[in-house]
This record gives structure tokens, C-alpha cells and sequence, in this order.
């Protein structure tokens, strides 16, 4: 992502319609039109304000009047670029630093951007401290083109680009951290409570719980519905182990079912023979554990069908079958919030719906958070509960054994700015994803391109091919490693193959799709800030490397 | 008869069942104001005629830009301000 730094110069003609104030406008359109985000530095607005309120003054404004027309003029800049903040912390190393401080402020301000930056001004002494490079609104058009037409080679793309995210959203989110600063409610604050309202509105699901992290949401849903020893839960070897991890916690037997080879979800019809198979204790139907609490033993409590890489998983049919044989059912929806299955957004899906908040998830805060969403007023107080020590009327009086998984205030700051613009990188990863498939099937029909099944929307948390071989998914990441692409592979080794879950017994055929699926799948850089010529150099890399193998 | 109903994606349901003698029946719905999406304006004006807008008689010009004068003046408010 670009930046430029408006002086106050060029705004002061901009306004009054003097020296190159034709080119600053074009320079403002084309910074919008290519997504280069603009910015005017605090420090500059005092001294743009006074200036133009003098110079109307002479033209015979009154004080009021000019006052006004300056304000609206401002809130016209607003709508195209973004006031930068002052640090207080940076000012004192300025006075050694700075021949003109005001010209250092303002260029010091522009540090906490990522990305390539530039400071656009008519004043050739401007001080920008050597750590930032100045140019005329003439040679900043230029710039915007040739920088977005001329991508380094081997740059670096990054997986995911969570450093363009936070520019994008610098001033909302300052102003929500500096209001958690301010209040000082860090626990259960009310920012807490004002992301739990706009999830359930986002979502449509009646209640949300802000917890410490997508495994402890998991984790509490199956301690709210008492599972433990002797209950069995069926889930899918194709995911992270944070899945399976809670319920052999709680002492429950995960029991895995294999996944559909086009969608990677838990396969519906395979979760059916897997639930015959253990009520008839008969592992000719589907492979059960072979370990550990006899299988004669276990009860069938729950399922857990995973939303893999943002894509729900197949929800009528498990709904059905959950129904059928007196299940629960809670989505892992860590990677798929946003997601839709039939026009129902992740969080109504399944009886209890838990999200997660890391980082790199379709909406990820700055460390750990998750969420659950439900429609059973039960469960959400059960839930509320558990999340403080399993607290009743108060934290002092405990009805239950809980944890300490409440969602900080500060991560719930931070979420409320990303909030306010996931729906539209939604639609941007949407777009990103069709021009990769596009590409892909042009360049490489072989390769299989992620599946949609018609009615459902993927909340891409990865864009995952599946390659022929494990040799050729191996040639494509290192070709892809080689020009600066990262890839990765979610995930090398299935839950059943994990010495974690090596007490269950099973063997490394009982689920051949995932098996086969975790030695050919690998996932390219996906997120809303990919522009097109770096998607097109990311297929053109991986056809290169087909072509010379 | 007025009934009432639920639209959720493109559905509207009744909140009770009903028995309709026909397949197809056309009816009016009455939509709260709040729940319908604002429409965008259309297209918008220039950044011009935006800033010539709010300026009104005050916009004119085409001089030179002053960059070095602004400062100046800018700096003698702050003597005056600063050294009364």
C-alpha cells in the first residue's frame, strides 16, 4: 500500500485555486481511484486554518464567515484524507533532529505507516528528516503510476497483509484504542458488549459471547453441554487440533469422520456410517477408535462440523442427521465468520457457533479472541457464566467450574474498527478469489481451484489448491518460495496421524481423503489488499514452474 | 386482512400459516424506513466544483503559489501570539 502526506501547501492552493492546485486535485482523484491512501499530519491543521482564514479576510470575509467556510473545506479533505496523529513520545528526540520542526512533525508523523511513502509539497528546503522522500505534486502523479504499474520482481507479497489493513483504519482505530486508555474498563468493558451487539446484528444470531480465544469458544459450548468421559463427538481429521484438542480435554473420544475430497468439509454421509458404526459397536461400517474407552462405551453427544478456509461446511444434511439421533451440533466456524450457507450467515448455523479472533482470521483482532453465537437463551447464560470462573449473581458467588475466558476490552477496541469494514473486504477476497480461479483454470485446468458449492459463500480465510502430486505441490512452493510468494500447507498431517491423539488407535488409511488432501493441498496469499498484478504474478509463477518441470 | 409476516433473504414469511386458494397472491407490504439501505447519491461532483461550492464569492484565482509567504505569515502570528 502507498501513502502520501498532503503539505500544507498544497492544500492552501488546492483551496485557493493557486500554483499547481489543478494538479493537486488530479493527484487527490488519482490517489482515490488507485487506492493510495492520503493523509494530512495534526500538526498541519493550525497553520493551514489560520493561513486560509487570513487570506478570505483580506478578501473581505468576516471572522465568522471565514471560520466556517474553512471548517467545511476541512470536512470536504476529510472524506478524502486521513488526519495523521502527533505522537507525544516522538517529540522530544525531534528537538536534536529538526532544523524546521514543524517540517519534522510532520514528516516524523508519516512513520507509523507501512508500505512506500512520500510527502507531496512546493517547498524545495521542506525538513523531512532524511526518513521520508518529498516531491511535487507534478512528480507524485508520477510516482502513483509508476510505482503501481512496475512491482519489484522478487518483492516480497505478504501472506496475509495485516500492515495495509491497520493503515487502512489507522484513525478508528487509534481513537478506539485511546478510548480504552481513557476509560481504563479493560475487563468486560463496554466495547465488550458494543461488538457482542453488532455481531449478533451481523450475524443474525440472538446471542454472542466475546471470549479469550476461538479454542477456548469451542471449549466452553462443550463444557455448557456437559460433555466428558464416555461421550463421544464426531469431528473431522482435516483441521487445526484446536477441533478435536478440546474434546479429549474435557475427556470425551473424539471420533473422526472423513472429509468430502471437493469441499474438505466433514462429509455428511460418512458422519452417518460413523454414527451407526459406534452405536452398533461395529468398525466394519467406519473406522473407530481402536484405543482408550471402549467404543461400546461411548455416547454419541455431539458434532463438530469445521468451515474450512471460510467455506461452510454441508449444514442441512448434518442438521438432519444431528436431529435424527438427539445431537448437538457446534460449528467451528474460527476461519468462516462472514461466511453464508443457503442466505444464513456462520453463527446460525449449527446449535452453537464458535469463531475465532486470531490475527490472521477473516476478522482478527491484535492477539487472541474468539466468539460464540447461539439462539439458546440457556446455553448463552450457561456460557456467560463460564467465561468468569462460572460466576452466578457475581463473580464472588461461583455455580459451576469456569475458566478465565473473557475477551479484553482492548482486542474488542480493535475488532470494532475492523468490523466497520469486513463486509467490504469480504467482497474484495471475493474478487480476488474469482481472479485466481480464473487464472488458474486458464493457466493450469489441472490444478483444482477451491470448490463453492451453489448456494454458499466462502469467507476465504485461504485460497487452497489442490496439486496433482505431493512432488508437484512441492515444486509449486518452491518456485512460488524462490520469486518472493509465500504458500503454506494447511495442514501437512490430519488430527488421526497426531502422537496427541495416538491413544485413539487410528490407522493412517481409515481416512484416505484427508490423508490424500494433506499431501497435495497448499494455500497462496489471500487477503483484501492483493492487488491484480501481484495475483497475476502469483499464477504466472506457479505456471512457470509446470512449464519447466 | 392484514396479517403479520417476516422477510428474511428475499422470503416473507407469515408469522402464523395461512391457506391461500391460489398459488400466486399479490400483496402489499408496508417496510419500516429504518430497514431500507440508503441509495448512493448519484454520481458525485468534481473536487472542484466541491471546493467552489463551500467558497461561493470567494472563489476565483489562479496566482503563484506561496508556499514561502504562508509560512512567513503563519510564523509572524506566532511571534505576535507568543511575545505580547
Amino acid at each position: 500500500m502507498k501513502h502520501i502526506l498532503l503539505d500544507v501547501n498544497v492544500i492552501l492552493d488546492l483551496w485557493l485555486e493557486r500554483g499547481e492546485y489543478q494538479l493537486a486535485e488530479k493527484l487527490i482523484e488519482d490517489a482515490e481511484e488507485k487506492g493510495v491512501l492520503l493523509w494530512v499530519s495534526a500538526s498541519s491543521i493550525p497553520i493551514i486554518e489560520y493561513v486560509f482564514i487570513q487570506q478570505l479576510k483580506k478578501e473581505g470575509a468576516d471572522s465568522e464567515e471565514a471560520r466556517e467556510i474553512c471548517r467545511k473545506l476541512f470536512e470536504l479533505l476529510f472524506e478524502y484524507a486521513r488526519p495523521l496523529s502527533n505522537f507525544g513520545f516522538e517529540q522530544p528526540a525531534l528537538l536534536t533532529r529538526a532544523v524546521d520542526i514543524e517540517d519534522a512533525q510532520i514528516a516524523l508523523s508519516m512513520n507509523c505507516l507501512h508500505g512506500e511513502k512520500c510527502i507531496v509539497t512546493s517547498d524545495i528546503t521542506f525538513d523531512n528528516l532524511g526518513i521520508v522522500v518529498c516531491l511535487t505534486v507534478a512528480d507524485a502523479l508520477k510516482w502513483i503510476d509508476e510505482k503501481d504499474s512496475n512491482p519489484k520482481e522478487n518483492s516480497q507479497i505478504p501472506f496475509i497483509d495485516l500492515k495495509a489493513q491497520q493503515d487502512s483504519i489507522r484513525p478508528q482505530l487509534e481513537k478506539n484504542i485511546y478510548k480504552v486508555l481513557h476509560h481504563g474498563r479493560y475487563i468486560l468493558g463496554p466495547e465488550v458488549k458494543e461488538l457482542e451487539k453488532r455481531l449478533c446484528e451481523y450475524t443474525r444470531a440472538k446471542h454472542s459471547i466475546g471470549v479469550s480465544s476461538g479454542t477456548d469458544a469451542l471449549l466452553m459450548v462443550l463444557m455448557a453441554w456437559d460433555i466428558g468421559p464416555g461421550d463421544a463427538v464426531f469431528t473431522t481429521p482435516f483441521t487445526f487440533i484446536a477441533t478435536a484438542e478440546v474434546i479429549q480435554l474435557l475427556g470425551a473420544t473424539p471420533v473422526f469422520v472423513d472429509i468430502d475430497p471437493r469441499t474438505f468439509n466433514i462429509d455428511p454421509v460418512k458422519l452417518e456410517l460413523a454414527i451407526e458404526a459406534l452405536r452398533k459397536n461395529d468398525a466394519n461400517i467406519y473406522p473407530l477408535p481402536r484405543a482408550g474407552t471402549s467404543n461400546s462405551q461411548l455416547t454419541p453427544k455431539a458434532i463438530i462440523p469445521v468451515d474450512l478456509f471460510g467455506l461452510p461446511a454441508d449444514y442441512d444434511p448434518i442438521m438432519e442427521i444431528a436431529g435424527r439421533y438427539g445431537l448437538k451440533v457446534l460449528s467451528d466456524s474460527a476461519q468462516g465468520l462472514g461466511s453464508e450457507y443457503k442466505g444464513k450467515k456462520s453463527g446460525t448455523l449449527g446449535h452453537a457457533t464458535a469463531t475465532s479472533f486470531f490475527p490472521a482470521k477473516p476478522l482478527g483482532c491484535y492477539g487472541d479472541g474468539g466468539a460464540v453465537f447461539t439462539n439458546d437463551d440457556e446455553l448463552a447464560e450457561i456460557l456467560e457464566s463460564i467465561r468468569v470462573h462460572g460466576k452466578g449473581k457475581d463473580k464472588y458467588d461461583n455455580i459451576r467450574i469456569g475458566l478465565n475466558a473473557r475477551l479484553h476490552t482492548m482486542q474488542a477496541a480493535v475488532l470494532l474498527a475492523k468490523l466497520d469494514i469486513f463486509p467490504e473486504e469480504l467482497e474484495i477476497k471475493q474478487k480476488v478469489a474469482s481472479q485466481y480461479t480464473e487464472q488458474i483454470r486458464q493457466q493450469a485446468p489441472h490444478l483444482a481451484t477451491p470448490y463453492v458449492p451453489k448456494g454458499l459463500k466462502s469467507a476465504w480465510a485461504q485460497y487452497s489448491v489442490l496439486a496433482q502430486s505431493n512432488e508437484e505441490r512441492n515444486a509449486i512452493q518452491k518456485a512460488l518460495k524462490e520469486a518472493g510468494i509465500p504458500s503454506m500447507v494447511y495442514y501437512p498431517k490430519p488430527l488421526h496421524m497426531q502422537t496427541a491423539f495416538s491413544n485413539l488407535g487410528y490407522e493412517k488409511d481409515d481416512f484416505p481423503v484427508s490423508v490424500g488432501t494433506s499431501a497435495r493441498i497448499f494455500s497462496l496469499p489471500m487477503h483484501g489488499y492483493l492487488k491484480q498484478v501481484e495475483i497475476q504474478r502469483i499464477t504466472q509463477n506457479i505456471t512457470k514452474n509446470l512449464l519447466s518441470s | 386482512m392484514q396479517i403479520k409476516a417476516v422477510y428474511e433473504d428475499g422470503i416473507i414469511k407469515p408469522k402464523t400459516p395461512l391457506k391461500l386458494k391460489k398459488t400466486q397472491v399479490e400483496v402489499t407490504v408496508i417496510i419500516p424506513d429504518d430497514c431500507l439501505e440508503k441509495e448512493k447519491p448519484e454520481a458525485s461532483e468534481s473536487l472542484r466544483q466541491k471546493i467552489r461550492k463551500i467558497l461561493g464569492k470567494y472563489s476565483k484565482r489562479g496566482t503563484a503559489s506561496l508556499a514561502g509567504q504562508d509560512k512567513k505569515l503563519w510564523h509572524e502570528h506566532l511571534v505576535r501570539k507568543y511575545n505580547r
